[in-house]
C-alpha cells in the first residue's frame, strides 16, 4: 500500500471563471499535505478532483503512476473527512463506519474485526450503538474518522476538517490526525485556511492564491524562506521592504539599501539593473533589541505603540527615516519598554529574505 | 386563552360535520336522520350483507394500494432525475408534471377517457389505475422534490468516495434520508386515489366501480343509510392511518443520551 499522487497541468474552468490554472504538484507517498489559501483560491476544487467529484477541464491526476482523471468516484479508494462529517443520520455509528465493507461485500466476520479495532483508535467503542444525532461535534467527526479509515484507503482527504470545532478541541483533534498519521503513514491531503493548523499538521504545505500554487514547502521552509509577499504575509507576521537597488557591479551583483543601510541583495542567483526595486521580509521575531556593540543591521527609533500578549511583547518601532518595523520580543528580555522609548534593533543579515512581489 | 377557544371553535367547526355521519351510521331510522331515533347495527349489516359494495370496497382498497406504489416509483425517479440536472427547461417539466393537479378533474376525465376508449381500456382496473397513477404521482413528485433538493450532497459524495456506486448510493442513503417525505408522498397518493371520483365517472365499468363511484349512485338514486356506514367506517381507517403516521411526533422519546464534548488536555 502507499500512494503518490501527481497533478499534472491542471485546469479548471467554469462558465465564468478560471478557477484552477495550470497546477503542478507531486504529493509523495506517507506525505501530509495542506494546501492552504484565502477563500477562493481553488484549494477545495483541487481536493475535490483527487476525489473525483470534479473532472479537471485540462491535464492529469496520477496515482501512482495511473491516470484517475477519468475514474469514477466510488473505484477510487480515496477516504474524505468532509467539513460537516457528512455521516448518515439514519444510520447508527457502527453503521456508519460498516458502510464501506458492506458496499464491498466484506465478510460479516471481517467487517467486525475491523469496526472495532477502528472504533477502538478513535476512542468510541462504547458509542457504536449510538446515532450520530446523540454524539457531539468531536465524537462525530472521529467517527467520520473512523468511516474514512476502515476500508484501508490509499489517500485520506480533509477537506476543512476543523471548521466546525471550537478552540480547544481543535487543537486536540490536529493532534490525534497527526498521530493517525504517523501511525497509518497514509498519504494524506488537507485543505484549510487556518495556518496555524497547516504548520501544526502538514509536512509539507501548499499555498495557493487565485487558482495557482505560490509555493510547496515545508512548513519551516515556508515560514523562513517564504517565496513571496504574498506567502510571507498569509503565514505569520512579516515586515515586507520595498528596496531600491543602489549599485551593481560588472557581474550583476547588487546592493540594496534597507531603510538606509545598505547591504548585498540576499539572492544571489539572479542579476540585477540598476533601478531595480526588491522585497525583503523580515519576521518581527528575527529583530532583537541591541547594544552599540552589535555586529549587525542596527536601526534606531521609537516605540510606537506596545502589546502585552504574555510570553511576548509586540511592538511597533518608528524608524529615524519614518518607516515602521514590526518587532516581537521576549517579554523577559523587555518588560520595562514602553510606549516613547528610545531602542535600538538590530537584525542580522542571514535573517533577511528575499521575496518575488 | 382567547386564541386556544378561538381555535378550538375552528377545529369543531372543520371536524363537525364528519363526525356527524358516525352516530348516524347506528341509527336504528329508515331514513338519513339526525339526531338518531335509537341505536342498532342494522347499517352495518346492509353493507357488508351486499356484494356489491363490499367488492367496490376490494376494488377501492387494491386500485389506492397499486396507484400508491406506482406513483412512488415512478415519482422518486421523476425527481430524482430532476434534481440531479440542470437544463434548460427544466422548469416547465416540472409544471408539465404538476399539471394533472392542478387542470380540473373534467377535463382530465374527459382526455383520460379519449384516450382510453381508443385502446379499449376504458372501463377495466388497469384504465382506473392509469388514471389514478396520473393524478396522484404529481403528489409524490412535489414532495420528494422538495427533499432532494434540500438535501446535502455532501452525503452522496461521502457514500459515493466510499466505495458505493450511484444505485447503492440511491437505495441506502438518499431514499432513507428522504423517507418521511416519501410517506407523506405516498399518503397523499393514497389518499387521491382512494376517494377520487371526478376521473373515475368517466372509466368505471360494469364490474368495475369504486367505493366514492357507488356511494355517488347511490346517493343519486335513492339516500340509502348505507352510506352512513361506510362513511364511517373509512373515517375510523383514515383516523387510523393519520394515528399511526404521526405515532413518532406524537410519542416520540425522549433523547437517551446527554452529549457531552471531552476534552483531553496535556497535563505534562
Amino acid at each position: 500500500m502507499g500512494a503518490n499522487i501527481r497533478m499534472e497541468n491542471i485546469d479548471k474552468r467554469y462558465k465564468l471563471a478560471n478557477v484552477i490554472r495550470d497546477v503542478n504538484i507531486e504529493i509523495q507517498d506517507g506525505e501530509f499535505l495542506t494546501i492552504l489559501g484565502p477563500s477562493g483560491a481553488g484549494k477545495t476544487t483541487l481536493l475535490k478532483m483527487i476525489a473525483g467529484f470534479e473532472d479537471p477541464s485540462k491535464g492529469k491526476i496520477l496515482i501512482n503512476g495511473n491516470d484517475i482523471s477519468r475514474t469514477p468516484i466510488h473505484k477510487r479508494n480515496i477516504g474524505m473527512l468532509f467539513q460537516n462529517y457528512a455521516l448518515f443520520p439514519h444510520m447508527t455509528v457502527y453503521k456508519n463506519v460498516e458502510y464501506p465493507l458492506s458496499v464491498r461485500k466484506m465478510s460479516k466476520k471481517e467487517r467486525k474485526e475491523k469496526i472495532d479495532a477502528v472504533l477502538k483508535r478513535v476512542r468510541l467503542s462504547e458509542y457504536a450503538s449510538r446515532y450520530p444525532r446523540e454524539l457531539s461535534g468531536g465524537q462525530q467527526q472521529r467517527v467520520a474518522l473512523a468511516r474514512a479509515l476502515v476500508f484501508d484507503p490509499l489517500i485520506l482527504l480533509l477537506d476543512e476538517p476543523m471548521a466546525a470545532l471550537d478552540k480547544q478541541l481543535r487543537k486536540q483533534m490536529q493532534l490525534e490526525i497527526k498521530e493517525i498519521h504517523r501511525e497509518l503513514g497514509i498519504t494524506t491531503v488537507s485543505v484549510t485556511h487556518d495556518q496555524e493548523e497547516a504548520l501544526t499538521m502538514a509536512s509539507k504545505v501548499c499555498i495557493m492564491k487565485d487558482g495557482m500554487i505560490e509555493q510547496v514547502a515545508t512548513p519551516v521552509e515556508i515560514y523562513e524562506k517564504p517565496a513571496s509577499v504574498f506567502c510571507a504575509k498569509f503565514i505569520g507576521e512579516a515586515n515586507v521592504i520595498p528596496c531600491p537597488v543602489v549599485s551593481v557591479d560588472a557581474a550583476g551583483k547588487g546592493k540594496i539599501s534597507v531603510h538606509g543601510l545598505v547591504i548585498p541583495a540576499p539572492d544571489r542567483t539572479r542579476s540585477y539593473a540598476a533601478d531595480d526595486t526588491v522585497n525583503i521580509v523580515i519576521r518581527p521575531e528575527k529583530i532583537n533589541l541591541v547594544d552599540d556593540s552589535y555586529g549587525g543591521l542596527k536601526f534606531s527609533g521609537t516605540v510606537e505603540q506596545c502589546v502585552y500578549i504574555g510570553d511576548c511583547l509586540k511592538l511597533k518601532v518608528r524608524l529615524t527615516n519614518g518607516h515602521h518595523l514590526k518587532v516581537k520580543v521576549f517579554t523577559s528580555y523587555a518588560l520595562s519598554l514602553d510606549v516613547g522609548d528610545e531602542v535600538l534593533l538590530g537584525i542580522s543579515e542571514e535573517d533577511i529574505v528575499q521575496v518575488k512581489p | 386563552m382567547m386564541l386556544w377557544i378561538v381555535a378550538a371553535l375552528i377545529m369543531l367547526f372543520l371536524v363537525l360535520p364528519v363526525l356527524i355521519i358516525v352516530p348516524m351510521s347506528f341509527s336504528s331510522s329508515r331514513y338519513l336522520e339526525f339526531p338518531p331515533p335509537g341505536f342498532s347495527p342494522q347499517w352495518y349489516q346492509a353493507f357488508f350483507g351486499n356484494a356489491q359494495w363490499v367488492n367496490s370496497l376490494k376494488i377501492s382498497f387494491e386500485l389506492a394500494i397499486l396507484t400508491t406504489i406506482l406513483s412512488l416509483i415512478l415519482g422518486i425517479l421523476a425527481a430524482e432525475g430532476l434534481s440531479k440536472s440542470e437544463f434548460r427547461g427544466k422548469n416547465a417539466i416540472i409544471e408539465t408534471f404538476m399539471m394533472p393537479m392542478l387542470v380540473p378533474g373534467i377535463i382530465v376525465g374527459i382526455a383520460v377517457y379519449r384516450f382510453e376508449a381508443g385502446i379499449n381500456l376504458s372501463g377495466t382496473f388497469s384504465g382506473l389505475l392509469i388514471a389514478h397513477v396520473l393524478m396522484a404521482v404529481p403528489f409524490v413528485i412535489r414532495t420528494a422534490l422538495a427533499s432532494l433538493s434540500g438535501l446535502n450532497p455532501n452525503y452522496e459524495l461521502a457514500s459515493r468516495s466510499l466505495g458505493a456506486n450511484s444505485f447503492l448510493t440511491f437505495l441506502r442513503v438518499t431514499v432513507p434520508m428522504i423517507k418521511s417525505a416519501l410517506f407523506s408522498g405516498a399518503m397523499f397518493a393514497f389518499a387521491t386515489s382512494f376517494d377520487e371520483i371526478i376521473v373515475t365517472q368517466f372509466l368505471c365499468g360494469v364490474q368495475i366501480t369504486t367505493l366514492p363511484k357507488r356511494i355517488w349512485d347511490g346517493l343519486n338514486q335513492q339516500l340509502d343509510p348505507t352510506i352512513t356506514a361506510i362513511a364511517a367506517i373509512v373515517i375510523v381507517f383514515i383516523t387510523a392511518v393519520m394515528l399511526l403516521s404521526n405515532a413518532k411526533t406524537l410519542f416520540g422519546r425522549e433523547p437517551k443520551y446527554q452529549i457531552q464534548e471531552e476534552i483531553v488536555l496535556d497535563d505534562d
